[in-house]
């Protein structure tokens, strides 16, 4: 009767072991490692994007709003704007993308004072670093190509996290965005390729139920 | 002192394009305004319902862009609403029986007004635009000007949550039928939103089913 703390923590370390490694994801089945020189970063909104409008559905905690989506490239200081509305032109939020500032990239220009709360900004500053790959500096990069149909898995690890952007091997395009943290999934973006930038965007973000729809409409 | 100089240059330009704006449509203080209140209270008071279609203008001006929508709009006293944009999607808002229902394509969802202090805001704000009913109103400062064409009607939010969203609300009536032909949104910051309303029915019959989504 002795052994049997010994045994208890022995059996702890073993299962703790096994969890972890379980939970540390590495790419999916059937993909094999290649080289990042010839695979680069597949990026959603490239760089000669201007502008698109989406039709807009925001859930978060329960409640709801729509409206439209403006996303625009202001090219005098190369920042993309993503301006939410409600359909009579009320601003919901004002976000702004600043790819060559690393430190201040995501800059919120206006936020409607009931959707002003520190998780949802957050929240938001997660799915916008996926869609326009605002990664942090020190993140490691691999890729991974599906044996006979070359659709690639890119994982960028950074800070415990690990993002998988899931691209179709005829043009790159990203179709599919997943975020980890361990085992679980914190967002999942899925993307419905268009021209030159997605047609439909539906984001989900675990914590607070938020989701994020984008249906492209022609103004 | 050079800066001084710069700061008084900036200034007397500022308040120099202002005044410019505000003369080139030709407002000025109103020259009566006791008759311009009886005229609204005249309208308020007559008008039961209002049919028109509209042409709504975001516009976003650090983007430099101005998106378009249009529609039909229903609107039945006391305070029943609907906003029916045709372009550039379907899409419905109907205000009624204290409930704010919104039509997207096939969905249909609906929301208790009361329940929901932003809902109440915009109902208020869009209400106390088209109907006239906006003096005495003590949620708004209100003053008034004119020019040949039109009344202005300038309604400043006195609510934070309001004032939050919209620094100021004009309501142009036109001198003609005292009818309401447009409303601007404007938001702290440049951007503004104009709706503008066109072939008006005054005081037609508006059956209460238009204000049900079901049919």
């Amino acid at each position: 009767m002795k052994y049997r703390p010994v045994y208890t923590l022995f059996l702890s370390v073993i299962l703790l072991t096994a969890g972890l490694s379980s939970c540390s994801y590495k790419h999916y089945k059937g993909f094999e490692q290649v080289s990042t020189e010839n695979t680069p970063i597949p990026v959603v909104y490239v760089s000669s994007f201007t502008k698109a409008v989406y039709s807009t559905n925001f859930k978060i905690f329960g409640q709801e709003l729509s409206g439209i989506t403006m996303m625009k490239k202001v090219q005098s200081g190369n920042t993309i704007h993503v301006v939410f509305m409600s359909q009579i032109g009320l601003k919901f939020f004002d976000i702004e993308i600043r790819p060559e500032d690393k430190e201040n990239w995501f800059h919120v220009n206006y936020i409607m004072e009931s959707m002003n709360r520190e998780f949802i900004i957050s929240m938001l500053k997660t799915d916008f670093m996926l869609l326009f790959g605002q990664y942090p500096k020190h993140s490691e990069i691999a890729a991974f190509r599906q044996t006979g149909s070359n659709a690639t898995e890119t994982t960028i690890r950074f800070d415990k996290n690990v993002a998988s952007v899931f691209s179709q091997p005829t043009n790159n395009q990203p179709v599919k965005i997943e975020l980890r943290k361990g085992c679980s999934v914190k967002a999942t973006i899925q993307l419905t390729p268009g021209n030159n930038y997605p047609e439909n965007v539906e984001i989900n973000n675990k914590r607070a139920g938020l989701q994020l729809e984008w249906d492209e409409i022609q103004m | 002192m050079k800066i001084i100089k710069l700061m008084i240059f900036g200034f007397a330009f500022l308040m120099l394009t202002s005044f410019v704006s505000l003369q080139e449509e030709g407002y000025k203080p109103l020259s009566n305004p006791d008759e311009f209140i009886q005229k609204v209270k005249a309208y308020a008071t007559a008008t039961n319902t209002i049919q028109s279609n509209f042409k709504q203008e975001k516009h976003l001006t650090m983007l430099e862009e101005v998106l378009i929508s249009e529609g039909h709009f229903i609107f039945k006293k006391k305070n029943n609403v609907v906003w029916s944009y045709t372009r550039p999607t379907d899409y419905t808002i109907v205000v009624h029986d204290g409930k704010f229902i919104i039509k997207d394509g096939d969905k249909v969802k609906e929301f208790d007004i009361a329940s929901n202090r932003m809902f109440k805001e915009i109902n208020n704000m869009i209400v106390t635009s088209v109907s006239g009913n906006f003096l005495d109103n003590p949620d708004f400062e209100a003053s008034y000007l004119e020019n040949d064409t039109y009344y202005l009607a300038r309604l400043v939010p006195l609510k934070p949550e309001v004032h939050e969203m919209l620094s100021e609300i004009d309501i142009y009536l036109d001198k003609k039928d005292m009818q309401v032909a447009k409303v601007k949104f404007m938001e702290p910051g440049d951007d503004f939103t104009l709706i503008t309303f066109s072939d008006k029915i005054l005081n037609g019959p508006v059956p209460d089913e238009v204000f049900n989504m079901a049919n």
